[in-house]
């Protein structure tokens, strides 16, 4: 049970940081700006349950670089540093260290997300908006496993790297392909196959469940899915919400997974 | 249970320097100045009378509370006296009671005092008609002080930075005297998106949260005891149970207690 100290020694020593503060912040500021401009701006009915899909489009750019940013330094700053080598003399597993930089970092995003969240809420209600609690707290809880990804996945590039460069940039690879160009180049795609004559407008079923499965597409998907009343996905059953929800929890421990299997075996020195 | 001796020696120490009587000399001047003068004011009645001494009190009473308590513990404590005094058979808490009782008391007898002289001169010269309720008002404005007596008092505990202390007490002044109608009316119009339109047709929890200031609680008690202008809205058709006199009187108590028990929560472990 020693992943609850590296825990709570790194929630203590990332809340002070200023760079925290700003991520968490910027982050904050967004959702609430949203929800104050969604009973304004948004399209009718105004309710908690059509307000997930008024976020979406910015949850999906922001919390990629929040979460990644948040975490990416996690393991990778310790052993460039070499004190991870020192906290492997105490009775702590490698394990224990990563499961607990892990809840700290995801914590932190989380925590961030949903709060702000809560409070875009609240602003949604009062004094426009109808609330609808079963699908907002459903979307809280989606919105909290994204955050989680994205937390797993800065984890996962900072096992991979062995320094704190490398993790950043490694991380920085990772948030422009999924959360920057992902989309213009299924765009392209499709651009591309429709001018060459083998598609009509429409990517074939196959090839939009493989575009989808960006964390950020499928984030999208299961809120619609799940979350907007009278929304449905369209399309064969392996585009339907819940094959993008179990998705979107492979994203969360595959990478981490994987990276971990990796940590586990590399020399730290 | 010594919080007796510091209440009087507070009063005694306060009683022989010069601002005490300049607090009764002062509070007599405009009160008494205001009785004699309101009959080129307003209407020559009673109530009337009260309602523009409700309005001098609720802008001046305010000021004089906090400049009686804004020094009270942490002069003692910055100079070093707090450390002779806790030395005797004083426990911090017997130490803020007293001080709080002192300063209430140095505040209270000139107010009441020159109150009370008044409404002798405001009877004399308006009539009786709805004066039997006087000492209601009477209560009603030392509740009032004693909401900045409170508030001031606990700022002092809560910190050593005189800085911090002034900027509370006059920040707190000015903020829950001179602003609290247009913060409230920003706040309303904020969250509705400025849709001006809330403001004619306030919703009722806004209420509430108007009379939370403690301008606006002191208007409602007195509004209660006498047929005065003042505090029309709370009274109107339809407004719900929830800002009925009771309820300001519950928020003036809390504007004493809630900065007390704060400030004192951080006093009680400081180091001094």
């Amino acid at each position: 049970m020693t992943w609850r100290v590296v825990a709570r020694q790194d929630v203590s020593a990332a809340v002070g940081t200023r760079s925290a503060k700003l991520l968490l912040g910027v982050l904050a500021a967004a959702v609430v700006m949203l929800g104050y401009m969604y009973p304004i701006t948004g399209p009718d009915p105004i309710t908690t349950a059509h307000f997930p899909a008024f976020v979406t489009g910015t949850l999906t750019t922001l919390v990629p670089f929040v979460g990644l940013l948040l975490s990416y330094s996690a393991v990778a700053s310790e052993r460039e540093s070499g004190s991870i080598r020192l906290r492997l003399c105490l009775p702590e597993s490698r394990a224990s260290v990563v499961l607990g930089k892990l809840c700290s970092r995801a914590g932190l995003v989380t925590a961030g997300l949903v709060g702000s969240l809560l409070l875009a809420g609240a602003l949604v209600v009062y004094p426009f908006g109808d609330l609808l609690l079963p699908r907002f707290l459903g979307f809280l809880a989606l919105a909290a496993l994204f955050g989680v990804v994205w937390s797993a996945l800065g984890v996962a590039v900072s096992l991979a790297a062995s320094t704190r460069r490398r993790a950043l940039v490694l991380g920085f690879g990772v948030v422009f392909l999924f959360a920057v160009v992902w989309d213009t180049a299924v765009d392209a795609l499709r651009l591309g196959l429709t001018a060459a004559g083998l598609i009509d407008g429409e990517l074939p079923g196959a090839l939009q469940f493989l575009v989808g499965l960006s964390p950020g597409r499928l984030f999208g998907r299961v809120t619609t899915g799940f979350v907007t009343p009278n929304a449905s996905v369209e399309g064969p059953w392996y585009l339907g919400e819940w094959v993008a929800l179990a998705v979107l929890v492979l994203w969360a421990v595959g990478p981490l997974g994987l990276a971990y299997w990796r940590f586990e075996r590399s020399d730290l020195s | 249970m010594t919080w007796r001796d510091i209440a009087r020696r507070d009063v005694r120490d306060a009683s022989r320097s010069r601002g005490l009587w300049v607090l009764l000399a002062l509070l007599t001047l405009l009160s008494v100045g205001y009785a004699v003068g309101h009959s080129y004011l307003g209407d020559p009645t009673f109530p009337a009378f009260l309602d523009g001494l409700t309005g001098l009190l609720g802008a001046t009473l305010p000021v004089l509370a906090v400049l009686v308590g804004y020094k009270s513990v942490v002069h003692e404590r910055t100079s070093g006296s707090l450390f002779l005094t806790l030395s005797f058979p004083h426990s911090r808490r017997d130490f803020v009671v007293g001080k709080v009782v002192g300063r209430s008391v140095v505040l209270l007898a000139p107010t009441l005092a020159a109150l009370t002289l008044a409404g002798v001169v405001g009877a004399a010269r308006y009539g009786t008609d709805g004066a039997l309720l006087y000492p209601w008002f009477l209560l009603a404005t030392a509740l009032y002080g004693l909401a900045f007596v409170g508030l001031a008092v606990g700022l002092s505990m809560s910190t050593t930075v005189d800085r911090w202390i002034t900027l509370g007490t006059f920040g707190g002044y000015l903020v829950l005297v001179s602003l609290w109608g247009g913060l409230h009316s920003a706040t309303m119009l904020v969250l509705h998106r400025f849709d001006a339109t809330v403001l004619a047709d306030l919703p009722d929890w806004s209420l509430l949260f108007r009379l939370a200031g403690p301008g606006e609680s002191y208007q409602r008690l007195v509004r209660a005891g006498f047929d005065v202008e003042r505090a029309a809205r709370y009274v109107a058709d339809g407004a719900p149970v929830y800002v009925d006199w009771w309820a300001a009187l519950a928020l003036l108590i809390a504007w004493f207690a809630v900065p007390l028990a704060l400030g004192f929560s951080r006093f009680r472990r400081a180091d001094l």
